[in-house]
């Protein structure tokens, strides 16, 4: 098993170490797209700071709360935003049937799928939400404790995870579909800039959908809601790293059925 | 070691595919409601190959090559009968059976677009766990063949079409394994480098005792490769054997084709039983409509003189323009069900 | 003019042809709208009615139509000619006896013209009557129409720069990612104009973006007298001008340099 990972982690260095070499012979194409990604994150930034001018709390969150929700939700999206970015091409390689090369290897074809691209222009929304999260962190009231510290980075690997999963399952759609930009586009653009509102602000469909069905409130509400609002850790926090693992199996399910469906294709 | 590397037996594979409409109301009509038909697109094919052969899949386009190729490179989950790759059941154990078989799609390159060959060359190394000494000695080979040093260096976007053709199957050869899949490896390749691809595989094949299965629908590739072919046809094996016989059979076929569109469809109609008229032979001419105007005759030249055809068809017919070709896969396949191959 | 109106046909098809694609999008648009509905409730939760003299129906009416035009004028011009740049296959369209700017306009268009009837009315209609957004009947209507029109040649007119950017530069991604966020940030279009701070405002006024979808939006809910309401039309109509202008020589001028140094 161990021998495994390190088999796909030799594999995966070599190819991401070569492809940030290459990316960055582009140097002005590379700090353009940085700036883009920053300016759209800190617009976002921007936009709650105009409106708590006006406002004092949304939903009962303070404005250092919110930040600090913001903050850890760019913050677990960030994994995906940066290694994860082939999925936005998958419908192509499906279409263009370049997909099937995958499929020739020994490896898990997600993993090889993945691994030789690294978007690092969401560095720069990475950096943006580090600095949100750092600007808020001391300005929360909560009572540290190391404790609590251990299991905020447990919460924030299972967010990772349900993030992972959930775009995994939302990318494999174009095994059945092809062209999916829509529905990427549909979870990207729009739902995933609700989700990092506290949940309790939307109306009972959707906290439900967003719990139970596509659980995005496991990727900042939920975690970060324990956090500040519970003054002492309970067994709810750890829903968030449960749900985490089974939500990244399931994404892996979607994403192998739709391999064995794109394979029966004939295309 | 079992003799045999693959045996296949009633390997079949069926699809369903959707229908679209045409124009603007079709359109709008498959946004509510679609039409799926079943396509058989290998029905029941049983064969065996030996280690180290060279083989040859051909047929038409949509004969049924490539889902024969995905059957046996275990993307594809046979609907019926089954196959055995060296020792392996290629759906079943994909992932292991894939370690020991080299697969090159021809225009699809399983190289990265943005790295230099050498590095391409060297994940590939890491991902096959290719022992260092299996390493240089494939390199090795390979520069002594076909120098590819001189592009280590070059990323493989930057290559030719016939330098990326080269590399993308010395790549497949560079783990050493049992068998290798090569899907039309010379396409749109020109006639010297198609040459020296062929080159590189006859030697690898020789070198390295390495099975291999070409899909082409280049005769030339078939003629200089593989003493052996197998012909599909909507699925099923039309011919499977020598390409020797195949060759005999065939090889002095010619096609005519003959502008006659001044002509009228009955004058063009009585062609055939002139032509039988005035050559006797075992097999008779035929002869085909195009329906452009176009009609092809298929003769047999170990029997009939072609220039002899040529003449009597110019003197007795108004012909504006004249092709001659080999004999097409289509004409093939029509032959061989009358029993040329028998 | 019957070949541009075979490109728009082609891109109509085109577009229907993903079923599944094209129910996401509607989908996206039918939730987005609910979420944004949620939020600025959530906003205005606290509130005694109305903040900097919205109330609450008006302040969502100004995202969520907002949200709604930028469905419809997100056309991806500035990518598709990028990418046909960089491709290459530019050079087919140059060799095309049309011309470039006009092409990817018309190209782009047909895209706008099926967001509109697919999309763009059917939520405007339920924002509306489904959520009691008050608009009047009137000549407003007709103002909003021509100036959802002007908005969607603005932003085409800003892409066709950005894109054709990429003959000399590659990263037109990142330049579109700068572009949409300083647009629908500067524009109202995320927050209402009314909630920017006081100094900033007539700053905000004086910008190309607010013309964009502030302008429509106004429009729409008919607050302003008809000589105001021409009035924001004729400077919607003077930026379509100057960004229509600039593109154009920008172009020229691009060009002209690609044959001399042989490009």
């Amino acid at each position: 098993m161990v021998k495994r990972l390190f088999y796909y982690w030799r594999i995966y260095r070599k190819l991401t170490s070569q492809h940030i070499k290459s990316r960055m012979s582009f140097r002005a194409d590379f700090l353009i797209s940085v700036l883009g990604m920053l300016a759209l994150n800190v617009s976002g930034f921007l936009s709650l700071l105009v409106l708590f001018n006006t406002i004092p709390s949304l939903g009962g969150w303070d404005y250092y709360e919110m930040l600090f929700l913001y903050g850890f939700f760019g913050l677990a999206i960030a994994p995906v935003a940066i290694l994860f970015d082939k999925f936005w091409s998958l419908w192509s390689d499906v279409i263009w049937g370049n997909f099937i090369n995958c499929c020739f290897k020994p490896l898990n074809t997600m993993f090889y799928y993945l691994s030789d691209t690294v978007d690092l222009k969401s560095l720069g929304s990475l950096a943006v939400s580090v600095a949100v999260f750092v600007y808020a962190l001391p300005h929360l009231r909560v009572s540290w404790t190391a404790l609590k510290v251990v299991c905020l980075v447990l919460m924030y690997l299972g967010s990772v995870f349900s993030f992972i999963g959930i775009r995994t399952a939302v990318s494999a759609t174009a095994f059945w579909m092809g062209r999916n930009v829509s529905v990427m586009n549909f979870f990207s653009l729009k739902v995933e800039q609700f989700v990092r509102y506290p949940l309790t602000i939307f109306g009972k469909p959707f906290q439900i959908v967003f719990v139970f069905v596509i659980p995005y409130a496991f990727v900042a509400y939920m975690p970060v809601n324990h956090l500040l609002h519970s003054p002492d850790v309970s067994p709810e926090w750890f829903l968030t790293p449960l749900v985490g693992a089974a939500v990244f199996g399931i994404g892996c399910l979607v994403w192998s059925l739709g391999v064995r469906r794109y394979n029966g294709t004939g295309t | 070691m079992n003799k045999k590397i693959i045996e296949a037996t009633g390997l079949t594979r069926h699809f369903r595919v959707l229908e679209r409409r045409e124009g603007l109301s079709g359109a709008f009509k498959d946004l509510f409601s679609r039409n799926y038909r079943t396509v058989k697109a290998v029905d029941g094919v049983s064969f065996s190959v030996d280690r180290g052969e060279i083989l040859g899949l051909i047929g038409p386009n949509g004969a049924g090559k490539s889902t024969t190729i995905k059957l046996l490179t275990g993307v594809l989950k046979p609907t019926a009968g089954g196959v055995t790759v060296d020792g392996f059941v290629p759906f079943s154990d994909r992932r292991r059976y894939v370690a020991n078989i080299g697969v090159v799609l021809g225009q699809r390159s399983q190289l990265w677009w943005n790295l230099p060959v050498i590095e391409s060359f060297k994940v590939l190394k890491e991902i096959y766990r290719v022992p260092d000494a299996v390493y240089e000695r494939n390199l090795k080979l390979f520069n002594d063949l076909v120098d590819l040093k001189r592009h280590y260096h070059t990323p493989v976007r930057k290559l030719s079409l016939g330098q990326k053709s080269i590399c993308d199957i010395a790549a497949s050869f560079l783990h050493d394994p049992a068998l290798i899949f090569l899907d039309e490896p010379t396409i749109g390749l020109d006639v010297s480098v198609k040459k020296n691809v062929r080159k590189i595989i006859r030697t690898l094949n020789r070198e390295l005792g390495t099975t291999i299965i070409i899909t082409t629908h280049d005769t030339g590739d078939i003629g200089n490769l593989c003493p052996r072919l197998i012909l599909i046809d909507k699925g099923t094996i039309v011919y499977d054997g020598p390409t020797a016989r195949f060759n005999k059979a065939f090889g002095s076929f010619r096609t005519l084709h003959l502008d006659m569109s001044d002509m009228g469809e009955d004058e063009r109609g009585a062609l055939e039983g002139r032509l039988a008229g005035c050559f006797p032979c075992r097999e008779k001419i035929s002869v085909r409509e195009e329906g452009d105007g176009w009609v092809t005759l298929t003769l047999n030249q170990d029997e009939v003189p072609l220039l002899d055809v040529l003449n009597h068809c110019l003197k007795t017919c108004r012909v504006k323009d004249v092709k001659i070709e080999d004999i097409s896969l289509e004409e093939v396949i029509i032959k061989s069900y009358e029993g040329a191959l028998a | 003019m019957r070949r541009y109106a075979a490109i728009v046909r082609n891109m109509f098809l085109e577009s229907l042809n993903f079923r599944a694609d094209f129910i996401f999008m509607v989908l996206g648009n039918l939730v987005g709208v609910f979420l944004a509905y949620y939020l600025w409730r959530a906003v205005y939760a606290g509130s005694g009615g109305t903040l900097h003299g919205l109330g609450f129906l008006q302040a969502f009416a100004y995202v969520a139509v907002s949200g709604c035009i930028f469905t419809m004028i997100e056309t991806w011009a500035e990518w598709d000619l990028a990418m046909s740049i960089s491709r290459g296959d530019i050079v087919l369209r140059l060799h095309l006896p049309l011309d470039l700017h006009l092409t990817t306009l018309v190209e782009s268009l047909g895209i706008f013209l099926t967001r509109l009837v697919f999309t763009g009315v059917p939520f405007l209609l339920l924002i509306i009557f489904a959520f009691g957004v008050p608009v009047a009947a009137g000549i407003n209507l007709i103002f909003f129409t021509v100036s959802l029109f002007f908005s969607f040649l603005i932003s085409f007119n800003i892409d066709f720069i950005v894109g054709v950017t990429a003959f000399s530069f590659e990263s037109v991604l990142g330049l579109k990612l700068i572009k949409d966020a300083v647009i629908l940030f500067l524009s109202g279009a995320v927050i209402p104009l009314a909630f920017f701070p006081e100094a900033l405002r007539p700053v905000l006024m004086v910008l190309p973006f607010q013309a964009m979808y502030y302008t429509p939006v106004n429009l729409l809910l008919g607050e302003k007298s008809i000589p105001e309401s021409v009035l924001m039309l004729l400077i919607q109509a003077g930026w379509i001008a100057a960004f229509m202008t600039a593109g154009r020589l920008f172009h020229r001028k691009i060009l002209g340099k690609l044959t001399v140094s042989g490009g």
